[in-house]
C-alpha cells in the first residue's frame, strides 16, 4: 500500500509539472500527503475482514484502525457504508459515521444522510458532522433539511457548516435560521454571501448582538475580492463603526490587525485608498487605537 | 280563611311589626292539613283571566360604581350610582337590589327611583311585581336571621312585613296575590291587600322560585310547574311540569339557583355559569320554547336540544357571559364588556341588542321576544371550530365538552377540527390526547387527513408535527392507499412520536406498495439493531413483514440477513425469525420454489 501511494505522489508531482504549477506548492502538498501516509499503518485486508465479521468488537477495532489511517482507509469507505446501509448497533453506527467523515468521500454522503434523521440525538449529530466532511450535493441536501430539525445541535452544526460546503442555494434558509435565532447561521452567511446578501445580513445588526454579526463578518471581510468586493466590505465596516461603541471599535481594530500588511499598496492603482487604509481612518475617527501595527 | 298576616302600615313601624305577626307563622307552618289542591284550583279559577303586565325588555348591569340599564329595543340607557350588594333582580317593570341598609327599587326601563325600604339587616333574595305591588324576600347571607317577607306599594309604603324561620324563596305577584315559595316544597299564596293566605300549593319537586314568564306563572327550581288548571294536582305530581334533560355541561350550571340564598355580583360562579330556558306551551302540556335551552360557561354558550340535551349550536362571545334571559325566539346574553347579544334559538350568529357601555360584573336581562328567526348560516361543526379557535385556558372544560360532541356530528370538517386542535400549541395535553382518540375513529374527511400528513415538523416555518398515529389508524381503517407514501415519510421522521411509530408501521402493513420500499428499508436499517424502546421494536418487526410483502427480493434479503445477524436487536431478531417462518407458503407446489422458500429461512 505504501508503495502504491508513493507512486501516486510521484504521479501528482509529474502532473503538477505538466500543469505548470509551482513545483514548490505541488511538491509541498504531495510531501504532506506522503508524510501522512508514512505515519499511517493499515492492514486493509484484515480491516475489511473485520468490518464484515458481524462481531461488534472486531468491527469497532477495524473502524478504529481506519480512523487512525484515513488516507489509506479511503478504499474501505464502501465497506463502512455497507454497515450503515444494512443497519447496525448504536456503537458501530456512531463509529462508522465518524470514520466516514474522516475518510471524507463524497460518495458516503448519500449513506450518511438518513442518519441525520435518526431518533438518537448522538447519531443525528455525528451524522451531521460527518456530512460536513464528506460534502457533495447529498450532504448539502441533508444539511439543508437539518436546518429544520427539532434537534438544536443538529441545526447548529448544519447552520455553521453549510458555509464550508459552498452551498449558496441555502442562503434563504440560513437567513430564516438567523431569524429563528440560530446564530451559527451567521458564520455560513459570512462565508457564502454575495454583496447584496452581505448587506442584508448587516441589516440584522439592528436586532442581533454584535458578537453574532462579527461571527459572520469575520469570514466576510477576509474573503477574496473576487467573492466580496472592497466596496461591500467597506460598507460592512462602516455599519459596524456606526455603532460607535467600544466593542465595535475593538472589533474593527482586531480586523485591521488581521488584514495583510500593505506597505506601498496603501493606494490602489486607481488612486483610491486601500480597504485597510480606509479601515484605519474609520477606527481613528471612532477613537480607536491601532497601536504600532504597521 | 282566617287572617294570618299582620299589617305594618308604615316603614317606621318595622320593629313593632315583627312582634305583631299573629297567625303569620302558621301560614308557613308544616302543621298544615292538605286540602288536596282544592285551594290552589280555586285560586287558579279566580286568577285565570289575569293579564300580567308586559315585562320590561331590558338589560341591567352591575358596574364598579352602580348600575347601568338599557332597553333592548328603542330607548335611552340609564345609570344609577350607588352601592350594589346583591345581584339585581327584575320583575315586570321593577329592578330591585340591596344597597347598604336598604332595598332599592328602580323603574327598569328608565332607571328612576321607585322607592327605598329598610332591609332589616338583610339582603334581597328575590322580588316579584305585578305592576302595582312588589313582594320582597329578604335574608342574610349566613342564614342566621329569620327570613322576611315584605309587601311594598308603588309609593314605597310597606303594608306588610313579616319574619319567619322558614327559608323563603323568590316570590312572584300575580293578580294581586303574592306567591311565596318556602321550605323547598310549598308555595303559599297571600292576598297582598288583606295579607291573608288564600291558598297553599304542595309541590313534589324542589321549589324556591315563583316567576311570571310570558304572562304565565311558574314555580320551581330544578324544574318548573305551571300555575294552570292542573295546579291542584301538583301534590300528586300530575300538574304541568317541565324539567330540562339531565345533560352534563361545563360547570354543572343550574337553571334556577337556590332562591333562598343571597347572591353577590362578585360571585362569578353565580353569574358566569348558568342555564337559560323558557317554558312554553307544547301540545297539551309544557315544553321549552323552540325546543332549545342554553348553557353559558364564561364566554361560551351552548345551544342544547330540550328533549335530549344534544348540542344544537355553540357560540363564543367577546367577554364572559355575566347574565342573560331566555326569550320566546332566542336568548339575550350580556357579556362582561357591557354588550348585550341576541342569539336566535337556531344558533344564529350573535347580534348586538344593546351596549351598556361599561365593564360589568353581573347583569340581569328580561326579554320576551328578540325578533330573531331562521337558521344559523354556519354549520355546528364550523361553530365548534370557531369556539375552539379562541384557545383560552379558562375554557378548557368548554373545549372538552365540545370535543366530546364532535363524534355526533356527521361532517368531514370534524376531522379537520380534531387535527387543528391536536396541532395547536396552546391545546392542553389531555384534550389533545382525547382529540387523538376521536380522530383515530374518524372515517370521513380523508382530504384533511392527507393534507395533515403532507406537513412535517419544521423548525424554520414553525410547523408542528401532525397527529401521525391517529391519522395512521384512521387511514388504515379507511384503506386509503394515497396515505402510504406520506406515512412512509413520517415513519422516518424523528419528530413522529415514538408511540405513534408502530401505528404508522401497522398502517403501512395495510397500505404500502412497492413504492414505499426505500423508506421501509431505511427505517429497517436505522432501527433493526438500535431500537431501544418497545414501540420501535414493534415497528421494526411490522416493517419487516411489510418489506417481505412489498420489498421484492432485496427487501426479503434484507430481512433475512437481519434475522441471522447477531448484531440485530435480540427481540427483533427472534420476532423476525418467527415472521419469516410464518410467511405464507407460495401457492405453487413446485419442488423448485419450495426449495427456494426453505433455503431463504
Amino acid at each position: 500500500m505504501l508503495c502504491s501511494t508513493r507512486h501516486i505522489s510521484l504521479w501528482l508531482l509529474g502532473l503538477g509539472v505538466a500543469l505548470n504549477m509551482p513545483i514548490s506548492t505541488s511538491w509541498a502538498q504531495t510531501s504532506k500527503r506522503k508524510s501522512e501516509q508514512q505515519a499511517e499503518k493499515l492492514d486493509a485486508a484484515e480491516a475489511k475482514k473485520n468490518l464484515q465479521s458481524g462481531q461488534e468488537s472486531r468491527v469497532i477495532a477495524a473502524l478504529d484502525q481506519l480512523k487512525q489511517a484515513p488516507t489509506l482507509g479511503k478504499p474501505l469507505a464502501p465497506d463502512v457504508e455497507a454497515l450503515l446501509n444494512k443497519g447496525t448497533t448504536l456503537k458501530i453506527t456512531l463509529n462508522a459515521l465518524g470514520v466516514l467523515g474522516a475518510l471524507g468521500e463524497a460518495s458516503s454522503s448519500r449513506v450518511i444522510a438518513p442518519y441525520v434523521r435518526h431518533r438518537s440525538g448522538p447519531v443525528r449529530q455525528t451524522a451531521a458532522n460527518a456530512l460536513l466532511k464528506t460534502k457533495g450535493p447529498d450532504a448539502v441536501e441533508a444539511l439543508r433539511g437539518a436546518l429544520r430539525s427539532a434537534d438544536p445541535e443538529v441545526r447548529d452544526i448544519a447552520a455553521r457548516g453549510l458555509g464550508d460546503l459552498k452551498a449558496k442555494e441555502v442562503m434563504p434558509d440560513l437567513f430564516q435560521s438567523l431569524d429563528q435565532r440560530v446564530f451559527a447561521a451567521a458564520v455560513s452567511i459570512g462565508k457564502l454571501c454575495e454583496p447584496a446578501d452581505c448587506m442584508k445580513f448587516m441589516d440584522q445588526l439592528k436586532k442581533l448582538q454584535l458578537e453574532v454579526i462579527t461571527s459572520g463578518t469575520d469570514h466576510l471581510l477576509f474573503r477574496p475580492a473576487s467573492e466580496v468586493d472592497d466596496k461591500t466590505k467597506l460598507a460592512v465596516i462602516e455599519q459596524i463603526a456606526a455603532l460607535r461603541t467600544m466593542p465595535a471599535t475593538d472589533y474593527l481594530v482586531s480586523v485591521y490587525k488581521r488584514l495583510p500588511k500593505e506597505g506601498k499598496k496603501a493606494l490602489k492603482k486607481d488612486g483610491n485608498k486601500s480597504l485597510k487604509t480606509e479601515l484605519a481612518e474609520i477606527i481613528e475617527d471612532n477613537g480607536g487605537d491601532l497601536g504600532d501595527d504597521e | 280563611m282566617k287572617r294570618l298576616l299582620s299589617t305594618c302600615l308604615a316603614l317606621g313601624a318595622l320593629a313593632g311589626c315583627a312582634g305583631q305577626q299573629n297567625g303569620f307563622d302558621q301560614a308557613f307552618t308544616k302543621r298544615w292539613q292538605s286540602d288536596s289542591g282544592d285551594s290552589a284550583t280555586r285560586l287558579y279559577e279566580r286568577l285565570k283571566g289575569t293579564q300580567a303586565p308586559a315585562a320590561a325588555q331590558v338589560a341591567v348591569g352591575v358596574t364598579s360604581g352602580g348600575l347601568v340599564g338599557k332597553p333592548l329595543a328603542e330607548g335611552a340607557g340609564w345609570s344609577y350610582a350607588g352601592r350594589i350588594d346583591t345581584v339585581p333582580q327584575i320583575s315586570g317593570g321593577v329592578v330591585a337590589f340591596t344597597s347598604g341598609a336598604q332595598i332599592v327599587a328602580l323603574d327598569a326601563r328608565e332607571g328612576t327611583l321607585l322607592w327605598k325600604v329598610d332591609a332589616g339587616k338583610r339582603q334581597l333574595r328575590g322580588v316579584g311585581d305585578d305592576g302595582s305591588v312588589t313582594a320582597l324576600s329578604l335574608g342574610d347571607a349566613k342564614g342566621t336571621l329569620p327570613s322576611q317577607f315584605v309587601i311594598v306599594k308603588r309609593d314605597g309604603s310597606v303594608p306588610h312585613r313579616y319574619e319567619m324561620r322558614a327559608p323563603l324563596g323568590v316570590p312572584a305577584v300575580y293578580g294581586g296575590v303574592a306567591f311565596v315559595p318556602w321550605d323547598n316544597q310549598y308555595v303559599t299564596a297571600i292576598d297582598t291587600t288583606t295579607g291573608e293566605e288564600v291558598a297553599r300549593i304542595l309541590l313534589r319537586h324542589q321549589v324556591s322560585h315563583a316567576q311570571t314568564i310570558g304572562g304565565d306563572l311558574y314555580f320551581g327550581q330544578m324544574g318548573l310547574t305551571r300555575f294552570d288548571e292542573k295546579i291542584g294536582a301538583a301534590q300528586r305530581q300530575a300538574a304541568n311540569f317541565l324539567a330540562l334533560p339531565k345533560k352534563q355541561v361545563p360547570g354543572d350550571p343550574e337553571w334556577y339557583k337556590d332562591g333562598t340564598a343571597v347572591y353577590t355580583p362578585s360571585d362569578s360562579a353565580t353569574t358566569k355559569i348558568h342555564l337559560w330556558a323558557r317554558p312554553a306551551a307544547s301540545g297539551e302540556g309544557l315544553g321549552v320554547a323552540a325546543n332549545t335551552y342554553v348553557a353559558g360557561y364564561f364566554s361560551v354558550v351552548f345551544g342544547l336540544d330540550a328533549k335530549d340535551g344534544s348540542l344544537k349550536w355553540t357560540r363564543a362571545l367577546g367577554g364572559d357571559i355575566v347574565g342573560g334571559a331566555a326569550a320566546a325566539d332566542g336568548f339575550a346574553l350580556c357579556d362582561a364588556t357591557g354588550k348585550v347579544w341576541g342569539v336566535g334559538s337556531g344558533g344564529q350568529a350573535p347580534a348586538p341588542l344593546a351596549n351598556l357601555g361599561k365593564p360589568l360584573t353581573a347583569c340581569v336581562v328580561q326579554a320576551d321576544t328578540l325578533g330573531t328567526s331562521g337558521e344559523a348560516e354556519d354549520s355546528v361543526a364550523e361553530q365548534i371550530q370557531a369556539v375552539l379557535d379562541t384557545h383560552r385556558p379558562s375554557l378548557a372544560t368548554a373545549y372538552s365538552f365540545l370535543v366530546e360532541e364532535l363524534p355526533n356530528i356527521q361532517d368531514p370538517l370534524v376531522t379537520k377540527i380534531l387535527i387543528d386542535l391536536i396541532e395547536h400549541p396552546r391545546t392542553v395535553p389531555s384534550l389533545a390526547k382525547r382529540a387523538g382518540v376521536l380522530l383515530a375513529k374518524q372515517r370521513t374527511g380523508v382530504e384533511y387527513m392527507l393534507a395533515a400528513l403532507e406537513r412535517h415538523y419544521d423548525f424554520l416555518s414553525g410547523n408542528r408535527p401532525p397527529p401521525v398515529g391517529p391519522l395512521a389508524v384512521a387511514l388504515a381503517a379507511i384503506g386509503d392507499r394515497n396515505a402510504a407514501p406520506l406515512l412512509a415519510k413520517h415513519l422516518n421522521d424523528p419528530a413522529t412520536a415514538t408511540k405513534d411509530v408502530p401505528l404508522v408501521a401497522s398502517a403501512l402493513a395495510e397500505l404500502a406498495s412497492s413504492s414505499e420500499t426505500d423508506e421501509l428499508k431505511t427505517f429497517f436499517a436505522l432501527y433493526r439493531a438500535t431500537a431501544d424502546e418497545a414501540p420501535l421494536v414493534e415497528a421494526v418487526v411490522k416493517v419487516a413483514q411489510t418489506l417481505i410483502r412489498v420489498g421484492g427480493p432485496s427487501g426479503q434479503e434484507m430481512v433475512e440477513f437481519a434475522a441471522t445477524d447477531p448484531l440485530t436487536h435480540p427481540t427483533v431478531r427472534s420476532k423476525l425469525t418467527e415472521t419469516i417462518y410464518r410467511k405464507p407458503a407460495k401457492p405453487a407446489p413446485k419442488a423448485e420454489s419450495a426449495g427456494k422458500a426453505t433455503s431463504s429461512l
